[in-house]
């Protein structure tokens, strides 16, 4: 079945899944990695839980496939049915604490993050954990933007589509998260490094 | 996330998917969420517009003309007579637009200011055109007959027109003979009338109407009449107190 799904787009897969089911396994695979990385970005203290989590997505996922609006990316479509999934847990779960995963291989978050604000690059690789605290602290309606732009790598349009926000909004979001997070960093660590 | 466990995971979304025969929604429950979601919208820009028809109407006659003369100053019968019901009713409508309409399937793409913006214009448009069609007065007095105590939200102008003296005076007819009429005011006293007053449109010369009267006290309950306008609403008890 994976060799039929390899010259597929996502969208034709949705329309043959709704023929039949074997094909959402196709759907599976693309997204299982991507989508339990954000999960444990968004939601870091069900890291031990997060298959349960992503099937849980999934099974939504699968349920709504009607519901799909084809105007839309996949991707972005299934990034909010996720973050949906992944806000009601915590909400349910605020007590737990939150650190963000910033795992090394995708540690770039300062370098794109510096690259989006212009600012000169300085070598920040040694600073996952301050990142990662950092991260785990702020208000979760800026955490996530900064998530989605910066380790997620998406664009505003992906991601005003996955929060269901007009995309001023979403850059209005990152700047005022930006300033937290510069903020909250140099409250605990000084300035930057 | 490791080869095996994501394999693993797939089965067991597979498995459940077949286990518990699982199958997607039916694209009805979709529409008919977006469909519900949409009318609500429309309900909601409809009743903001209304509102406005509504608080056009009353705001407009609100006897501008004659809140000197019942010595009060501007302010102060633009307070006591400002209809702010509707006024809230069209504000709390622009908002519940906004909220339906950017959950609809593309609404979330505008932002808050342009969706509130374009619900009040097109309230204010609409609502004009409906006051000026006469269905803000249509549902205002529909709402005066058939809700109790309406005229407690919505201002009453009882008081000022118990004031014979100053020249207003408003009662109802109880009988129509070869004077003009004879009205009893809402203290219960009986006036017999002089004059030839001009007659707004919409006012029926028969006992049992009530009345507002601009003119002139010429002597004991005798008032001469220049003006009889149509009294709209409740009469409020003890109005001056």
């Amino acid at each position: 079945m994976e060799n039929l799904c390899l010259d597929k787009t996502d969208e034709e897969l949705v329309a043959l899944v709704l023929e039949d089911q074997e094909y959402f396994g196709c759907l599976m695979g693309r997204y299982s990695a991507p989508l339990s990385r954000y999960i444990v970005r968004i939601i870091p203290s069900f890291r031990d839980s997060t298959e349960d989590v992503l099937q849980e997505v999934f099974i939504k996922i699968y349920l709504n496939l009607r519901g799909f609006d084809p105007s839309l990316k996949f991707s972005s479509w299934a990034y909010r049915i996720t973050h949906n999934h992944a806000i009601s847990l915590l909400r349910k779960e605020s007590s737990r604490p939150h650190t963000v995963s910033v795992d090394n291989d995708e540690y770039d978050f300062f370098e794109r993050y510096k690259a989006d604000d212009q600012i000169s690059s300085k070598e920040m690789r040694y600073a996952k954990e301050e990142v990662s605290y950092v991260l785990g602290e702020m208000d979760p309606k800026y955490r996530e933007v900064l998530i989605l732009r910066y380790l997620e790598e998406m664009d505003y349009d992906e991601i005003g589509d996955i929060l269901k926000k007009p995309v001023g909004t979403v850059g209005t979001l990152i700047s005022r998260a930006k300033t937290i997070f510069k903020e909250e960093y140099t409250k605990r660590y000084g300035t930057e490094k | 996330m490791e080869q095996k466990n994501k394999d693993n995971c797939i089965n067991c979304v597979m498995s459940r998917i077949k286990d518990e025969k699982i199958k997607p929604k039916s694209k009805w429950t979709f529409l008919f969420h977006d469909y519900s979601v949409i009318a609500i919208s429309l309900s909601s820009l409809l009743i903001g517009t209304i509102s406005f028809s509504i608080f056009l109407n009353t705001f407009l006659t609100n006897d501008w003309d004659i809140y000197q003369q019942a010595g009060q100053g501007f302010w102060e019968h633009a307070i006591k007579t400002f209809p702010f019901l509707w006024f809230i009713f069209l504000i709390l409508f622009a908002f519940s637009f906004y909220y339906t309409f950017s959950s609809t399937e593309k609404g979330y793409h505008y932002e808050q200011s342009v969706i509130i913006s374009l619900s009040v214009i097109i309230s204010l448009l609409f609502g004009t055109m409906m006051y000026l069609s006469g269905i803000g007065e249509k549902v205002d007095d529909y709402f005066i007959q058939t809700i109790p105590h309406y005229h407690y939200v919505t201002g009453n102008h009882t008081c000022l027109w118990e004031n014979p003296k100053g020249g207003l005076l408003a009662g109802m007819i109880v009988s129509t003979g070869t004077e003009p009429i004879t009205v009893v005011d809402f203290q219960g006293n009986t006036w017999n009338t002089i004059g030839s007053p001009i007659i707004q449109e919409g006012v029926k010369n028969i006992p049992g109407q009530r009345i507002k009267m601009i003119g002139i006290t010429r002597g004991n309950f005798v008032f001469d009449i220049k003006e009889i306008r149509k009294w709209v609403g409740e009469v409020e008890p003890n109005p001056c107190q």
